[in-house]
């Protein structure tokens, strides 16, 4: 893939689950949280860098997801409106610490493989990708997000904005600013290790 | 030919120029980008514990029951057509609010004698240490009625092959 060219999904998938989950259909429910479970989730893990909050804070926004669901717009992307609830429970407690935490990274969950792999190159996939998870755990909260939302999630940059509550035009700037960054922690890292 | 730059290439031609002014340096800065963003795009999110969905549920079911708008707007327009054929009901039988007024007083002075003879009861009883003997009655029927159910009891019973 290039620096750019993700394209907006303008489909709208959850729909007719948020509108059974209305009526009282808690299997409804149940199945909009599986399928967004996980970018809830690794959102928050990203976030908080703690496995017990990301989790605690995830479960706490499909509850007010669920508690506020009459005031959902069926015109807006029903996972953007989830992620945004996950984003501000997040930056509630990022500003409730006070401080930015780079140390003490708790290893996350190994990634899933799109093929199999053999040992050696998935020892250097997963060493790869650990590097790369440090040096991105030492951003900053803005960057890390603008960085797990683009890519590790795949959103456009109108999806960002909209989660971000920011103007779209300024998220290729902070991503650019961002990967900048990450390469140049990235570069140190080497540079220290070698 | 050159195809036209969108808005976001225009803005990354710019970033990587802000950045790196000399063209070599630049395209090596946007090379190391491109490689950065495959590293990047390999990362996924981790799955939640298993037990994520179950325990979101859990919270779910605990909370209140949710009611709706339409079943708020249903159960006032229920409680208006209701006042409403009521009232109706009450005019066409021929009744004038006077009457009514005369029924509400002489309710009122039935419930005031209502009052008082409860009263007078309770005093009677009290009096009399009616409450005292009751509750001693009581607990000697209970006291005796529990003893002959454990006396029946299957666990007391001895059966004889």
């Amino acid at each position: 893939m290039s620096l750019l060219g993700m394209t907006a999904d303008s489909t709208q998938p959850w729909l007719d689950e948020v509108r059974r989950a209305r009526r009282g259909d808690s299997s409804a429910f149940a199945a909009l949280v599986r399928g967004l479970q996980r970018p809830v989730f690794g959102l928050c893990l990203r976030l908080l860098r703690s496995e017990a909050e990301a989790t605690e804070v995830a479960q706490e926004t499909f509850l007010r997801a669920y508690q506020h669901l009459e005031r959902f717009d069926e015109t807006r992307p029903f996972d953007l409106w989830v992620l945004t609830i996950a984003r501000n429970l997040c930056l509630d407690i990022l500003r409730r610490r006070q401080k930015v935490q780079t140390e003490d990274v708790e290893p996350h969950a190994p990634t899933l493989a799109s093929h199999e792999p053999t040992s050696e190159e998935l020892a250097m996939a997963n060493q790869q990708r650990r590097s790369l998870e440090d040096a991105m755990a030492t951003l900053s909260d803005d960057d890390r997000e603008v960085l797990a939302l683009y890519y590790v999630q795949k959103r456009t940059t109108k999806e960002i904005a909209v989660i971000m509550g920011v103007a779209p035009g300024t998220i290729m700037a902070r991503l650019f600013r961002a990967r900048e960054k990450l390469r140049t922690r990235m570069t140190q890292a080497e540079q220290g290790a070698a | 030919m050159t195809t036209p730059m969108n808005d976001d290439e225009a803005e990354l031609a710019r970033l990587l120029a802000e950045a790196a002014p000399d063209p070599l340096e630049r395209e090596a800065l946007a090379e190391s980008h491109r490689q950065l963003e495959k590293d990047l795009l390999r990362l996924a999110d981790p799955l939640p514990p298993a037990d994520f969905v179950a325990a979101v549920m859990a919270k779910v079911e605990a909370e209140p029951q949710r009611v709706s708008a339409g079943e708020v707007r249903s159960a006032v327009l229920i409680a208006v057509v209701g006042l409403a054929a009521s009232a109706m009901a009450f005019l066409r039988s021929g009744a004038s609010a006077d009457g009514v007024a005369l029924e509400f007083a002489q309710g009122l002075v039935a419930a005031r004698e209502v009052l008082v003879g409860f009263g007078s009861g309770l005093a009677a009883v009290w009096r009399t240490a009616g409450l005292p003997l009751s509750v001693t009655l009581a607990v000697v029927v209970m006291v005796t009625l529990v003893g002959l159910r454990r006396l029946v009891a299957p666990e007391n019973s001895k059966v004889v092959a």
